[in-house]
């Protein structure tokens, strides 16, 4: 057996080793991580929210409107511009977002 | 031809205007659409989780990693040439998250990536498999536990994304002898551990010894 032949059959294995993996899907309830409190004020610049996460890990993002937020652990604080119109905010995803609080 | 070959070559069609779904929905969301961000998320979702849980073998971070090459791709969408083949940029960004934080966290134990790699791997090997093959199986695992992160992108890619030595080279921008010597490196390694525990047939050993 000649080295290409070896390597051939080495490639076979690592492909045959990875191959469950190739069929590995993100779990469904990935993004239903949501937030336990939700403290609101409205300081003369905008609205600050002040959101805990209960989950240890990070939702995907916190949208408003068309504004997008990447989530950090823990406690955070967002401030938005000023609007004349109410606020509602949204956990991701994007396909499946559900309203966390309206303003 | 492999799966991602002829998306990924694409890629040099410049100046040829793409019509496919991805370059559509990257115009969109160029132009404030999230829909469109939603629809790239769900199409592309698998490869990025896929390649993430490769590299890391850390279902949780792996989750992490796809959150944030989707809000990095909402956060930078107006630097992306959607001319251009998507995927690319996808592997790209999802390999160096994972390089980032496989650089932050402590090394997993092995033992604790090869019980790791046995459950997610569960279909392989098979309950009625000789015990030769489960051992064989074993050795393999044990290599790509032990490869550092770097030099697996490059087994996860090749080996599970079925990317060519050229496509691998323009996506993780390395030199192709460099591909070329991770894939070495990962075979000869899988080869003394076949010989050293008499695994290879004996044309194969005599080769290698």
């Amino acid at each position: 057996m000649n080295s290409p032949e070896i390597d051939k059959s080495l490639d076979e294995l690592f492909r045959a080793s990875l191959s469950p993996l190739s069929e590995a899907k993100p779990p469904a309830g990935v993004w239903r991580r949501v937030v336990s409190t939700i403290q609101a004020s409205q300081p003369s610049h905008g609205l600050a929210a002040q959101l805990t996460a209960v989950d240890t890990m990070p939702p995907l993002c916190l949208s408003y409107g068309q504004r997008l937020f990447s989530w950090i652990n823990g406690l955070n604080t967002i401030y938005f511009p000023p609007t004349s119109g109410p606020i509602s905010l949204e956990l991701g995803p994007w396909t499946k977002p559900f309203p966390l609080r309206t303003w | 031809m492999k799966r991602d070959q002829v998306i990924i070559e694409k890629d040099c069609d410049q100046g040829v205007e793409s019509r496919s779904p991805d370059a559509e929905l990257i115009r969109r969301l160029q132009q404030g659409d999230i829909e469109a961000l939603g629809k790239l998320f769900e199409t592309h979702k698998a490869l990025v989780y896929r390649t993430a849980l490769g590299i890391l073998r850390d279902a949780r971070a792996a989750e992490d990693i796809l959150q944030e090459v989707f809000v990095r791709l909402y956060t930078y969408a107006a630097s992306i040439d959607p001319e251009r083949s998507f995927k690319p940029w996808l592997y790209r960004v999802t390999v160096n998250l994972s390089y980032d934080w496989s650089s932050k966290k402590s090394p997993r134990p092995l033992n604790d990536m090869l019980e790791w790699l046995s459950g997610v791997a569960g279909g392989f090997p098979a309950p009625d498999r000789s015990t030769d093959e489960k051992e064989t199986a074993r050795m393999v695992r044990e290599v790509i536990a032990e490869l550092p992160t770097t030099h697996r992108a490059v087994i996860v890619l090749f080996y599970m994304e079925n990317l060519s030595v050229e496509e691998i080279s323009r996506v993780l921008d390395l030199p192709p002898g460099t591909v070329k010597s991770r894939l070495h490196y990962a075979r000869k390694r899988l080869r003394e551990l076949l010989i050293g525990r008499q695994r290879l047939v004996p044309e194969m050993t005599y080769e290698f010894t």
